[in-house]
C-alpha cells in the first residue's frame, strides 16, 4: 500500500496528455509527444479530469462523492488514494511546485 | 420490426445489427434486439457483417445500450480503444495538419463526411469509421493543393491504373498517400456532374460551418448540405452500393441535429436532386422506420418511386455491391425485350455498327477506306468481352438472366434519377 496523500495536496493533469471517453465509459489517455495510449476505468477518468492543480485531494474527494452519492466515504477516499497514487505513477498526472492559476 | 422484411429476408444477425445501430434504442427495439442476441444469432457473423458495413463501433454501442454481456461485446470492448486512438487522436492530428498547411497557402477546405461526422454528428468520431480524408477545394485552388500536399509527403497514388484524364472527369483528384498518413481525396465537385444535376457551390461554400479538429479551426457543410451531399454521394458516385454505414449516417444526422426540412426541399428542387434524395431518404426508411416527415416525402417526389428502384437500391446497399452486368450492359438491355426476333437483330446492328462508330473508336477518318478493314477487330472485342454473358443467358442461366434483369433496372434508374 502506498503512503498516504495529504488531503492538502494538489495535483494536475500532465499536460502531454488528451483524453478522450470511450463509448464503454472507459477514458482513453494519448501521450502526443511520446505517442503512448493508456485506458482508465470510468471514475479513474473522471479524477484524471478534475486534476486541475488548484483542487486539493479533499476537494476530488467531494466532488466524486457528489458523483457517486452512495459510495461510503472511507472506501471512496480510499480508491481515491489509490487512484492518485496510480495516476502519478504513470505520470498522468504530477505534483505543481506552485498551484496553477 | 422492420417495416420491409416481408419483402426481403432478414436474417436474425442482420436484424440485429440494424436495430443495434440506432443512436437510441426505444423500449421495443431493446426488448427485439435482446430476443435476437439470445435466440442463438452468430457472434462471428454479426461481427463479419458489422465489419463489411463499417459498423463494428456502431453495434458496440448499441450492444453497451442493451446491457447484456456477451463475448462479443468483449471483443468490440478489446477493439474499441484502439480504434480511438486513431480516430480520436492520430488521425485528427494528421487532419489538422493537412488543413493547416492549405489554410497558410490561402487555400479553403471544406472537410465531407469521415471525421466531420464523427465529430460533428455522432459526437464521437470513433463510432464514424473511414479510411481517407475528402476535402472540397475550390476548382480555382485544387492543383495549389495538391502541390502543398506534395510538400508533406504525399504522393499520387500509383497502386490503381487511374486513366489519364481522371482528374477531369471525376469529381475528385487521384487519391494522394502518405507514407504514414491517411490518403487525401481532393474534391474538386461534391459528385461527377451528371443529369439535372447542377449544385450550387457558392451556397455550400457560404453556408460552411465551423468545426473545430484538435484545436485547429475548420469547416464542414451545412447541415442541410451534409443531408443533401450523403444522398448524393450514395446515389450518383455508388448507386446505392455504399453498405448500411451511409444509411446510418443519415439517420444519425436527422437524430442529432434539427434538419431544417424547407431549406432541404429547396435545395433539392434547385439543385435538381429531388430523386436522388428521396430515394436515399426512403432506401433509409425501409431500414430504420420513417426518418423525415412525410410531407418532405411528398413535395421531394409526389408520384413516388417505382418498387424495382427501390429494391434495387436495397439489394445494393446491403450487397455493398452495384448489382447488374455492367460490363454487358447493352446486351443484358436487349435480352429483356420478350421478342427473340428483336434480340438478335440488336445484336447483329452491334456486330455490324455504322462504319463511322468504327472509324471512332479507331481513330480513323469517316471516309478512310481502312475502317472496313477494322470490322473483325471490333467483333473479335465483343465476343471476347460478351461471349461468356451471351452464352449464359442463351442457356437461360438463372443467375445471369437475374443480372441481365437488374442491369435493365439499373439503367432505367441512372435515367430516372437524371431526370429529377
Amino acid at each position: 500500500m502506498s503512503s498516504y496523500l495529504s488531503e492538502t495536496l494538489m495535483v494536475c493533469k500532465a499536460h502531454t496528455w488528451k483524453a478522450t471517453v470511450l463509448p464503454d465509459g472507459r477514458w482513453l489517455l494519448y501521450n502526443q509527444t511520446e505517442h503512448q495510449a493508456i485506458t482508465l476505468a470510468a471514475t479513474a477518468g473522471i479524477l484524471w479530469e478534475l486534476c486541475d492543480g488548484r483542487t486539493p485531494v479533499a476537494g476530488l474527494i467531494q466532488q466524486l462523492q457528489d458523483l457517486y452519492p452512495k459510495a461510503q466515504t472511507e472506501q471512496l477516499k480510499a480508491d481515491i488514494q489509490r487512484m492518485i497514487h496510480s495516476l502519478l505513477e504513470q505520470e498522468l498526472v504530477i505534483i505543481p511546485e506552485t498551484p496553477a492559476s | 420490426m422492420l417495416s420491409f422484411q416481408r419483402r426481403l429476408h432478414l436474417d436474425r444477425e442482420l436484424d440485429l445489427l440494424i436495430t443495434a445501430s440506432r443512436r437510441h434504442l426505444s423500449a421495443d427495439q431493446q426488448v427485439h434486439a435482446a430476443a435476437l442476441l439470445a435466440d442463438g444469432s452468430d457472434p462471428q457473423r454479426l461481427y463479419n457483417l458489422a465489419e463489411t458495413h463499417h459498423l463494428k463501433m456502431v453495434l458496440y454501442r448499441g450492444l453497451i445500450q442493451l446491457g447484456a454481456a456477451s463475448p462479443l461485446r468483449d471483443r468490440l470492448e478489446r477493439e474499441a480503444a484502439e480504434q480511438a486512438l486513431f480516430y480520436e487522436f492520430v488521425y485528427p492530428q494528421q487532419l489538422a495538419a493537412v488543413l493547416a498547411a492549405l489554410d497558410a497557402a490561402g487555400i479553403r477546405a471544406l472537410i465531407l463526411k469521415g471525421y466531420a461526422l464523427g465529430q460533428a454528428v455522432y459526437d464521437q468520431p470513433v463510432l464514424r469509421a473511414y479510411t481517407d480524408f475528402d476535402l472540397l477545394i475550390p476548382p480555382d485552388q485544387i492543383m495549389q493543393a495538391a502541390h502543398i500536399l506534395t510538400e508533406l509527403g504525399y504522393t499520387r497514388d500509383t497502386s490503381h491504373d487511374y486513366p489519364p484524364d481522371y482528374d477531369q472527369q471525376h469529381h475528385h483528384l487521384v487519391p494522394y498517400v502518405h507514407p504514414e498518413w491517411l490518403p487525401v481525396e481532393l474534391h474538386q465537385r461534391l459528385v461527377t456532374p451528371q443529369g439535372s444535376l447542377h449544385i450550387d457551390y457558392d451556397s455550400v461554400w457560404a453556408q460552411a460551418q465551423r468545426i473545430d479538429i484538435d484545436g485547429t479551426a475548420a469547416e464542414t457543410l451545412s447541415v442541410e448540405h451534409l443531408l443533401i451531399y450523403l444522398a448524393l454521394h450514395a446515389a450518383c458516385n455508388h448507386l446505392f452500393n455504399v453498405g448500411l454505414r451511409a444509411l446510418c449516417d443519415m439517420c444519425e444526422v436527422i437524430a442529432a441535429r434539427e434538419v431544417p426540412w424547407t431549406q432541404v426541399v429547396a435545395d433539392c428542387r434547385a439543385w435538381g436532386c429531388t430523386r436522388q434524395v428521396y430515394m436515399m431518404l426512403r432506401i433509409a426508411s425501409e431500414f430504420y422506420g420513417p426518418i423525415a416527415p412525410e410531407a418532405v416525402f411528398a413535395q421531394l417526389c409526389p408520384q413516388g418511386i417505382a418498387p424495382e428502384f427501390l429494391n434495387y437500391g436495397i439489394t445494393n446497399v446491403l450487397e455493398t455491391t452495384m448489382a447488374g452486368l455492367k460490363t454487358s450492359s447493352g446486351l443484358a438491355e436487349v435480352w429483356q425485350s420478350p421478342d427473340p426476333a428483336q434480340r438478335w437483330w440488336a445484336i447483329l446492328a452491334r456486330f455490324f455498327p455504322p462504319s463511322s462508330e468504327v472509324a471512332r473508336t479507331y481513330d480513323l477518318a469517316n471516309t478512310d477506306w481502312k475502317r472496313w478493314l477494322y470490322y473483325p477487330r471490333w467483333q473479335a472485342r465483343l465476343m471476347q468481352r460478351h461471349l461468356a454473358t451471351g452464352l449464359s443467358l442463351l442457356r437461360s442461366d438463372p443467375a445471369t438472366l437475374e443480372r441481365a434483369q437488374q442491369e435493365a433496372v439499373r439503367r432505367d434508374l441512372i435515367d430516372w434519377m437524371s431526370k429529377a
